[in-house]
């Protein structure tokens, strides 16, 4: 019995351990997506911003069920509110509950009236495709959220980054350097310009993006392994070394299986040099 | 048989007692005859023989009268004795008649000696048994013949002269013969002439010869040679000194004359009083009381009193008579207390009747004094009449409610209507227990029509009303009246918003008259307005109740709309705090409600879902679906289908505030319970039971929904829709048992295609590799030529993939002396395997599996690198330089078309790839560097999109 109850807890637990990267960022300057996501928000800014006006904070914040529990409360006052669907979809989303944020998410295009609104429900139904897998459903709604909202930038950062998972280096290049984003730094902007850029064959172009980086950000494990990588293309094992054991480890199994790997390519060049 | 026994003994002494009188009846007339029967035998009669006979004659005459009296007694007593007397005494008369003539014709004889006698004799029977008037005539003869005035005859004559003058009130002539008659000291009746005499003194006025006269009537009463009428005196001396203007004389002779005067005392008493001695009246009855006083003779106390009321009313004394009655209610109950004193009670009837009288009397007097002067009366009088009641009601309590009522009559005679009504009250109270209607129907009445002047204040006045009313009704409750009171009594009621009251009354009148129904009807919607305004909800409840048990037989319908109105007064508080914000106390408001054992099932059903939604409104969605269920358990089937649209809504609501779980059950218990109706509504709960489940992760539930209820559907691509719902989760999901077995139990298009597409696309993304293997069991399982291809296309690339493997591990020369031919057969073999591999597995990057196809081109460009490579640095040991050239050279030439191969491909790869824009497994599998993959996955790096900037 007793390991039965284990069992459990241990499978609750792993039920639980959420599989993301810590990409919060302090610092609003380096967060060109700020005025349209608060996933990025750190704890501070967060603080800052909590207030009635702006519930959905709570979710970011680790108090999803309290939240979501408002929500309830003030459905009679807010429900009218396209927003209103969406930040309960969002703080379902946080819970990793697709279903239930994928629900809310369609009750937000159902209830919204404008473009703006009508696109970035399109913009989070793409990303719930992307938790299924279903890139090509999850790559059309983005486009279509992009085509209702030129000016948004998070639908254009969001299919970037399955242009970069397919290996659509050019097309993540293209729309990263859209006008949206003139006149912005962004961390995860440049980090995808310089993965692009690497992937892509053109180091020293990536290299102008990786110094772009704040050198705290360097240690986000997915940063890390890939401007590891670059500094294996360039033979700099050493540094390429150094930046892999400074990594903050992530957790999540994709990324700990990239580094494990990169970590033994090191290994071997090391051992050859 | 007790009863029989007096009557054999009467009958037994009767019929003893008539024998005797009889017999010696018989034996006297037996006498008379025999003696007479001798006479009449005789040849010669003689004058003494004669009057003899005339004596036996008389004697016969005598007891023929004495048998006629007795046949009219006892006629008379017959039943239907109404014969005429005379008739009784036929024989008398005749038998007279012949005994006159008899004697007459003896006195024609001038020379008999016996004619004073005879005529005497004559004289007496005409008195006694004739009907002619001889008697004064022959008495006046006898009296003339017998010159002697000390012969006996002449005394009888004289004596019976002057009884007959007496008799005949012919007193101065009575007196003349008596005060000879008295003058013979030696009769032994002389107490008797003197007593007559006295009498015939009184009636001649001459009072002083009449008392001297009945005194010297009582003095030899007392001699014992004289007859004793000393009790006659004493009954009537009294009287004679009352007549006389002497009544303390009177008095005085009884006191000296008699040890215990008083039964005398009080008729003489009476006298006095009845001839104006009133002061000496009181002063013989104060003597009374005296001697009762010191002598302990209680037993004349009853009378006395009564004496005193006699006397007392005589004078019209009428609070000396209340005070003497009041006394002797006293000694009534004393009597009755201690009975040891033996105290009579034998005038008490009496005593009721004289107070009832005089009562009664002075009642009458009043009214006619009010009648006469509107406004005055004699207080002093009515204060006696009250008095006289409350004596009457102690002393005969058997009547006490007459007196009650009497009493009650005589305060409204003097219009003391303040008095009269409680009285009236009292009346009717006892008139209820005694059960005497009479009096309560006549108390009521006055009542009434005391009430009906509305003399009394307002609130007073229509207190009695109520009582007449209300006591009329228990009392005739069907009745002339009564029928006219009930709305009347009603209407009071309901006027002091007295509901309990105004409804009883209602209540009673529907049992008594339910052929008044519509009029019952109307009355009560008057009460209901009432409850209404007044937002009397638990009375509402109550009649509500009532209604529905039969009462008043009101409609169904009428009896909807009272419940509707009882539930929105009820609701309206509680809807008004939901309405203000205070949404918790407005369902504590309404749960409040439906606990009450008050209301009915259509308010508590009602109130109930009011619960749930002021529950659903503060996001409660669990409490509102229990209180839902119980708003369902008392719903009439009409009220659960009016109330299933609002459901839907709710329905909608609950999954909207994030409760699939309550939102579900909610909607497929709707969905069974109206699945017969297959309209929009249903289609809607059915789709909200399917959107749950998978929203909730259940699909085998969203699946138990369509095989159970898609016969509840008006639309069938409700179910097409839902069915494409699990698809699209299972597959969302990768749940390839899941879909596998849906897929199964929906072999039907479009899924037995899409299957096809899902597995070839888990195929290729999933890394599980136990999962791959299932897949291509279950392409081959499908038995699909397109599944078909794609496992042996799919086993193809394996080989593929293992054969590249084995031709990079090849080497085509290694040996440490060059050997031309060896070698060139080594490199031919190696070229012919490579071309076998191209035409084995060349068609694979043509594959209609667009993510083979990719890896198929990537794994050729990649195969050829190899070869190419391969070729290209082949460096054969033991070769001599200038033949190291010329090899190198023809090697280049060789290693450059692979190479060229290579690169083609690759470049058509990232053609096909840009052009199409391709996400598949394909693409991202070759999206690697150092064969690492990239570690951005849009899966974890997108981000939520929350606000715009605007």
């Amino acid at each position: 019995m007793k390991n039965i109850i284990l069992l459990s807890i241990l499978l609750v637990l792993a039920g639980c351990s959420s599989s993301r990267i810590d990409r919060k960022i302090n610092d609003v300057a380096w967060d060109s997506l700020a005025d349209e996501s608060y996933l990025r928000w750190g704890e501070k800014r967060l603080e800052a911003h909590a207030n009635p006006e702006h519930q959905v904070v709570g979710c970011y914040q680790g108090k999803a069920k309290e939240t979501l529990k408002q929500y309830k409360k003030d459905y009679l006052t807010r429900g009218q509110s396209p927003y209103y669907w969406l930040h309960i979809g969002n703080c379902y989303f946080v819970e990793d509950e697709w279903s239930k944020a994928e629900f809310y998410y369609r009750m937000t295009l159902d209830e919204a009236k404008s473009p703006v609104e009508k696109s970035i429900a399109l913009n989070n139904l793409g990303l719930i495709h992307f938790k299924y897998e279903q890139w090509e459903k999850g790559k059309e709604y983005l486009k279509q959220s992009m085509a209702l909202a030129p000016k948004f930038k998070v639908p254009r950062y969001n299919i970037s980054q399955l242009y970069l998972q397919f290996g659509l280096y050019d097309k993540a290049i293209e729309v990263l350097t859209d006008n949206a984003f003139k006149g912005y730094k962004d961390i995860d902007v440049y980090f995808s310009l310089a993965n692009a850029y690497l992937y892509k064959g053109d180091l020293k172009t990536s290299a102008q993006y990786f110094k772009l980086i704040p050198e705290e950000h360097l240690h986000r494990e997915d940063i890390s392994a890939t401007y590891a990588l670059f500094l294996l293309r360039t033979g700099d094992v050493k540094k390429a070394d150094e930046i892999m054991q400074e990594r903050d480890r992530s957790g999540v199994p994709e990324i700990t299986a990239i580094s494990t790997k990169i970590e033994r390519m090191i290994s071997d060049r090391m051992k050859q040099e | 048989m007790k009863w029989l026994l007096p009557l054999i003994l009467i009958s037994q002494i009767t019929s003893a007692a008539e024998p005797t009188k009889a017999k010696r009846w018989n034996q006297l007339m037996g006498l008379v005859n025999s003696e007479m029967k001798i006479l009449e035998g005789a040849k010669r009669k003689g004058s003494d023989m004669l009057y003899r006979m005339l004596e036996l004659h008389s004697e016969r005459l005598k007891l023929i009268h004495e048998k006629n009296n007795n046949e009219f007694l006892t006629g008379s007593m017959k039943p239907g004795g109404s014969r005429n007397k005379e008739s009784y005494f036929g024989e008398t008369r005749a038998y007279y008649q012949k005994t006159k003539e008899f004697g007459l014709e003896m006195t024609r004889d001038p020379k008999n000696p016996h004619k004073a006698s005879i005529l005497f004799v004559l004289a007496l029977n005409s008195r006694d048994y004739g009907r002619d008037t001889i008697t004064e005539k022959y008495l006046l003869e006898t009296i003339s013949l017998v010159k002697d005035p000390h012969h006996s005859l002449r005394h009888h004559a004289e004596t019976a002269l002057a009884d007959f003058y007496y008799n005949e009130k012919r007193y101065p002539e009575a007196v003349t013969f008596y005060e000879r008659v008295i003058k013979k000291t030696e009769d032994d009746w002389l107490t008797k002439h003197l007593f007559n005499l006295s009498w015939c003194y009184l009636k001649s006025h001459d009072f002083p010869k009449a008392i001297s006269a009945i005194r010297q009537s009582y003095s030899l009463s007392k001699n014992p040679a004289y007859v004793n009428i000393k009790d006659q005196v004493l009954e009537n001396v009294g009287s004679f000194y009352v007549y006389a203007g002497r009544p303390l004389e009177g008095l005085e002779f009884y006191l000296s004359n008699e040890k215990d005067p008083i039964p005398y005392l009080m008729p003489m008493a009476m006298k006095a009083s009845d001839k104006g001695h009133q002061k000496e009246t009181e002063e013989i009855l104060l003597s009374v009381q005296k001697l009762i006083d010191k002598n302990e003779w209680f037993k004349y106390q009853e009378q006395l009193f009564h004496t005193y009321l006699d006397f007392y009313r005589h004078y019209n004394r009428f609070s000396d008579h209340e005070k003497t009655s009041k006394q002797l209610v006293s000694y009534y109950k004393q009597a009755t207390i201690e009975p040891k004193l033996k105290l009579p009670v034998v005038m008490k009837e009496d005593a009721i009747e004289k107070m009832r009288s005089l009562a009664g009397y002075l009642q009458v007097k009043l009214a006619k004094n009010m009648k006469e002067d509107k406004s005055e009366y004699d207080q002093k009088e009515m204060d006696i009449v009250l008095k006289f009641f409350s004596h009457l009601i102690v002393l005969d309590p058997a009547k006490k409610v007459e007196y009650f009522y009497f009493r009650a009559e005589t305060y409204y005679s003097v219009r003391r209507y303040k008095e009269a009504a409680p009285s009236y009250v009292e009346s009717v109270n006892e008139a209820k227990i005694v059960k005497n209607d009479d009096i309560a129907r006549k108390s009521l009445n006055s009542l009434l029509s005391l009430t009906g002047q509305e003399v009394l204040e307002k609130d007073e006045n229509r207190k009695f009303l109520i009582f007449a009313y209300s006591e009329h009704l228990g009392l005739w409750p069907r009745d002339e009246k009564s029928e006219l009171i009930y709305p009347k009594l009603f209407e009071i009621y309901r006027e002091l918003q007295d509901d309990p009251k105004a409804t009883g009354v209602l209540r009673a009148y529907n049992k008594h008259y339910p052929e008044h129904l519509k009029d019952q009807q109307k009355l009560m919607t008057k009460v209901l307005d009432q409850f209404i305004d007044k937002k009397a909800t638990a009375k509402l409840a109550h009649w509500i109740h009532q209604f529905k048990e039969g009462f008043l037989a009101f409609s169904p319908d009428t009896i909807e709309k009272t419940e509707i109105v009882l539930g929105n007064i009820l609701f309206i508080q509680y809807q008004e705090m939901a309405k203000k914000g205070d949404k918790l106390a407005a369902a504590k408001g309404f749960e409040s409600i439906y606990v009450n054992k008050l209301y009915t099932d259509k308010v508590k059903s009602q109130s109930a879902f009011f619960a749930a939604l002021a529950w659903l409104e503060m996001g409660e969605t669990v409490i509102s679906f229990n209180w839902q269920a119980l708003a369902h358990a008392r719903m009439t089937e009409e009220e659960k289908l009016e109330r299933r649209p609002e459901q839907l809504k709710i329905a909608e609501r609950m999954y909207k505030l994030q409760d699939f779980v309550t939102s579900f059950r909610l909607s497929e218990s709707l969905l069974k319970k109206f699945c017969h109706l297959k309209d929009d509504t249903q289609n809607r709960f059915y789709e909200i039971s399917v959107m749950t489940s998978l929203v909730e992760g259940k699909p085998l539930v969203a699946e138990g929904i369509t095989k159970t209820y898609s016969n509840c559907l008006g639309k069938s691509e409700v179910r097409t829709n839902a069915l494409a719902m699990i698809y699209q989760y299972y597959e969302k999901q990768g749940d390839f048992f899941g879909l596998r077995k849906y897929v199964k139990n929906h072999q039907f298009e479009p899924y037995i295609t899409q299957y096809r597409f899902s597995l070839q696309k888990w195929y290729w993304e999933k890394k599980d590799l136990n999962l791959k293997n299932s897949i291509m069991s279950e392409f081959k399982e499908l038995k699909h030529p397109e599944t078909t291809q794609w496992a042996n296309e799919n086993k193809l690339f394996d080989q593929a993939h293992k054969e590249m493997n084995e031709m990079s591990d090849v080497v085509i020369w290694n040996k440490p002396k060059f050997d031309g031919g060896e070698f060139n057969k080594s490199l031919e073999s190696f070229l012919v395997r490579a071309q076998n591999f191209k035409n084995k597995y060349g068609a694979l990057t043509q594959s209609g599996q667009v993510d083979l196809a990719i890896l198929s081109t990537r794994l050729f460009a990649k195969f050829y690198l190899e070869v190419g490579d391969k070729v290209q640095s082949l460096k054969p040991a033991g070769m001599n330089a200038a033949t190291v050239k010329d090899f190198k050279g023809a090697m280049k030439d060789v290693s450059a078309q692979f190479l060229n191969a290579s690169k083609q491909y690759d470049r058509q790869l990232v053609k096909a790839l840009k052009e199409k824009e391709s996400i598949s497994a394909g693409t991202r599998s070759i999206a690697s560097l150092e064969e690492i993959e990239n570690p951005i996955f849009s899966f974890f790096t997108g981000l939520t999109m929350d606000k715009s900037r605007d």
